[in-house]
């Protein structure tokens, strides 16, 4: 049965390679908004005497992580899917003999490891020259953040489906997709390291899910979060995947339902 | 009488690029494009009078719909000249375009999402249409096409044959001189065929509209142009009065009908049974003996059907015998 | 004058047409109302962290961001048929434009209208209004009429980037999105005062890409303040007017793109 789903992932990475060109077109864009970044970074910390949290160097591999993993994240305008909710033939996936959250799932995973090797990698590659991206060379510090990205790119899937699920009711989802996204991008961290907020702030992040998409994963590379702490890290990112992966699956299953109500 | 539309030595070519394979391929793609020249029309001459109902006929790709693209101003010639109404299209569009009207038997040229009286009240916006001229006009078209039955629906979702009625309707309303029609009844059935040809009779004999009609439908040209002109690789093949090629036009038509029921007689006038195993019955008829619409409304009277469909002569087929009896090219 | 009343006829038939799903319309004012207020409460975040940048406050941080947020939704709102290009392109519908007696860039402009980047402008017009009060502006006439062409300039020069990437369609017919650096990555720039950036790329984003002149100059004149990096005061004066010349010269690039229009399926 996983071979079907590992079918799925493959089809859509090859999709994904159509668009070469446009994959060039977005790598600049990446580097672009990496530069400004940086650059704002640069002459924040330039005045600055007391300690922070974060060093000139470690943000600014912070804000390398963030261009590198942008698309991977199955978050952001990620919508085919939805647009087959939206006009309907997506009926056509009752047909199959297939689970239609399992089917998603792959779809997005198979997008995601695409861009893990055409966005991910020449990003770090570029950036250890550019910038001077800081790379952890101790092996723990590695794998630990191997396991905690792939737990984020799995809950931004999760989260994806969730949102998206409401497109069987509303149609038309870039309300509350939008609403949803514009909320994980402030909350996983992606805007600015959460290390660097006010201790209020931070504690309600430490409450929401979003924080397992960028936060946890970057805390563990810069060798912020290690042993224990790296360890409750992948455990509380688990617990979320487990809640939306559910959540997702009620979601879609009510969905349909209310298509076959509706008639298509 | 004055040409109305001239067309002088008239080219025009492409570039087709070709995209190299591969992932370096596809960087150098960005630099540096190869690309091959294809003529899609090739150093063309017409006339056509005022009041003419001309068509423009030849296989697919020959260089039809190029040829109208360029004198509706859309497309900007390579070489040649032409003059619609004494004005230079691509130089002189918008005050081309007031005059002229155009559809696209292909796609719609109303707004998708906008019910139909919407994209007629924008037109008249567009064209400042008087509003006498356009409430007559919207009275004489609904006379014939009947848009009333789906004037309040989105374009998007009308049916093909009442988005050619409304394409049609919505290009007249200013009152053009001209009228392009590029493959008006493509993918249309019979009976909205023969509608769509009834209102283009009626408005180039009562209203002097000038019509240009490319088609690959036969029937379109025997039953509305006294002139054709067909176009076969990018060269105009032969251009003058139907009479002169009619013998090429084969005569006979195929009529396939499939019956719902097994009929013991299925003989029908005026026809020959080709063919018949089962339910389904080939007739092969003259429509200089017997009309289509008089022959399917017998059949209809007398039997009930499944499916039904005529086989119309192809262009390819006169093409081919142009060449084979080398009929030469009639001189204007 | 009859342009303009069609024009508006068009954003009528739009905004109906917009207004049908309702829930979703309000939804996403709503989400693109929140979306920029967390991407301004970031700039706060950094504030409180760090207190200043470089001599600027907060809230002359909030003025600039403000700018250029109002001239970048308004221009998303106005121009979004140029941004939706390609689309028109490969359904042909650009063909259709070519048939009608009015300009081919007057139709794009006219063919859609996002009012649900209301949202977005009303959002920066807060924080600019917000900002500038914090500021003790003293708003006379003379400076009010300078803000207004300000924000047209900047809403021309971002036009003018979608009329590039627009143009570019007519010889690939796929959007290159490379423009989104200049305009998504401008107003990102733009936020911040251009005297804290680099030597080189403050230079590209004054006079290759001209955004400087729609906005930083111009607040800098609005301000009062003079430029740390000690350019003429004259720049912030005619910085506005930049906009439409920059727009003007994509138009030339626009005319030249239309007469090279191959359509589709010939």
């Amino acid at each position: 049965m996983l071979r079907v789903y590992l079918e799925f992932a493959k089809k859509s990475f090859q999709k994904r390679m159509q668009y070469r060109i446009a994959n060039l077109a977005g790598l600049l864009t990446n580097f672009f908004f990496a530069t400004v970044r940086i650059l704002v970074f640069t002459a924040f910390y330039a005045a600055q005497t007391e300690p922070m949290p974060l060093d000139l160097n470690e943000v600014i591999t912070y804000v390398c992580l963030t261009q590198a993993f942008l698309m991977v994240m199955p978050l952001w305008g990620r919508a085919e899917i939805a647009e087959t909710i939206k006009d309907g033939s997506v009926a056509m996936q009752l047909a199959k003999p297939v689970d239609f959250h399992g089917y998603w799932f792959a779809d997005e995973c198979g997008k995601s490891i695409y861009y893990v090797i055409m966005r991910a990698i020449p990003t770090f590659v570029l950036a250890r020259f550019l910038f001077d991206m800081w790379i952890p060379l101790d092996l723990t510090v590695i794998i630990l953040f191997l396991f905690s990205i792939t737990l984020a790119i799995v809950l931004g899937a999760a989260i994806n489906i969730t949102a998206f699920g409401t497109v069987f009711w509303t149609l038309d989802a870039t309300g509350i997709v939008g609403f949803a996204f514009t909320l994980s991008t402030f909350f996983s961290g992606f805007l600015v390291p959460i290390a660097l907020w006010p201790e209020w702030l931070q504690q309600i992040a430490a409450w929401l899910p979003f924080e397992g998409l960028v936060h946890l994963p970057f805390s563990i590379y810069l060798g912020k979060l290690t042993g224990g702490a790296a360890l409750t890290a992948i455990f509380k990112q688990s617990l979320w995947v487990l809640i939306f992966v559910s959540l997702g699956r009620l979601i879609l299953r009510r969905g349909f339902s209310h298509l076959v109500i509706q008639g298509g | 009488m004055q040409s109305i539309i001239e067309v002088e030595d008239l080219s025009k070519e492409f570039k087709v690029y070709r995209h190299r394979q591969g992932f370096m391929g596809s960087f150098v793609n960005l630099f540096s494009r190869q690309h091959a020249v294809v003529r899609a029309v090739d150093h063309i001459n017409f006339k056509i009078r005022r009041g003419e109902i001309v068509g423009y006929i030849g296989p697919n790709a020959a260089g039809k719909s190029t040829t109208i693209k360029m004198l509706t101003g859309i497309l900007v010639p390579t070489s040649g000249g032409l003059r619609v109404n004494g004005r230079v299209p691509h130089e002189q569009r918008k005050e081309n375009a007031r005059r002229i009207g155009v559809v696209f038997g292909q796609r719609t040229h109303l707004w998708f999402d906008l019910p139909v009286e919407e994209s007629f009240e924008l037109l008249r916006h567009i064209y400042r249409i008087p509003m006498e001229q356009y409430r007559a006009n919207l009275e004489l078209f609904n006379d014939v096409l009947e848009l009333h039955n789906f004037f309040q629906t989105p374009v998007r979702q009308l049916s093909l044959g009442q988005r050619m009625r409304a394409d049609i309707a919505a290009a007249l309303l200013h009152d053009p001189d001209v009228l392009f029609l590029d493959e008006p009844t493509i993918g249309l059935d019979v009976v909205a065929k023969e509608r769509i040809r009834q209102f283009i009779r009626e408005i180039n004999q009562e209203r002097q509209v000038t019509v240009l009609l490319t088609t690959h439908d036969l029937s379109d040209v025997e039953k509305l142009c006294e002139r054709v002109i067909l176009i076969d690789h990018a060269r105009i093949l032969f251009d003058g009065k139907l009479t002169a090629i009619r013998s090429l036009i084969p005569r006979e038509r195929l009529l396939i009908v499939d019956y719902a029921e097994r009929y013991p007689n299925v003989e029908l006038r005026h026809t020959v049974i080709a063919y018949h195993e089962n339910m389904r019955v080939h007739y092969r008829f003259s429509p200089d003996n017997i009309s289509i619409t008089d022959l399917i409304s017998e059949i209809l009277e007398r039997f009930k059907i499944m499916d039904l469909s005529i086989q119309e002569p192809e262009i390819e087929e006169i093409v081919r015998l142009i060449y084979e009896r080398k009929v030469l090219l009639e001189g204007q | 004058m009859h342009a303009l009343s069609l024009y508006l006829h068009f954003v009528r038939v739009r905004i109906q047409s917009q207004m049908e799903y309702r829930f979703s319309f309000l939804m996403d004012t709503f989400s693109h109302f929140c979306v920029t207020f967390l991407d301004f409460t970031s700039v706060a975040l950094l504030f409180a962290r760090f207190h200043t940048l470089k001599h600027w406050t907060l809230w002359e941080v909030a003025f600039l961001y403000g700018m250029i947020g109002i001239s970048f939704a308004l221009a998303e709102m106005i121009g979004r048929g140029i941004d939706v290009f390609p689309r028109l392109v490969v359904r042909g519908e650009f063909d259709n434009m070519l048939i009608r007696p009015l300009g081919t860039f007057y139709q794009v402009l006219a063919y859609q209208f996002q009012l649900r980047r209301l949202g977005r402008t009303s959002q920066a017009l807060l924080v600019f209004c917000i900002a500038s009060s914090h500021l003790g502006i003293v708003w006379t006439p003379v400076k009010l009429l300078f803000l207004i062409a300000a924000i047209i300039g900047g809403i021309c020069f971002f036009m003018g980037l979608f009329v590039i990437g627009a143009t570019i369609c007519f010889w690939t017919v796929q959007s290159i999105e490379v423009l989104n650096i200049f305009t998504y990555g401008g107003t990102e720039a733009g936020q911040y005062p251009m005297s804290i950036y680099r030597y080189w790329f403050r230079h590209f984003f004054t006079f290759v890409v001209p955004l400087a002149f729609v906005n930083y100059f111009p607040a800098l004149s609005l301000l009062g303040k003079a430029d740390p990096n000690g350019s003429p005061m004259i720049l912030s004066q005619i910085g506005p007017a930049i906009g439409p010349a920059f727009l003007s010269l994509t138009l030339v690039f626009w005319r030249f793109g239309v007469k090279h229009y191959q359509s589709t399926g010939h």
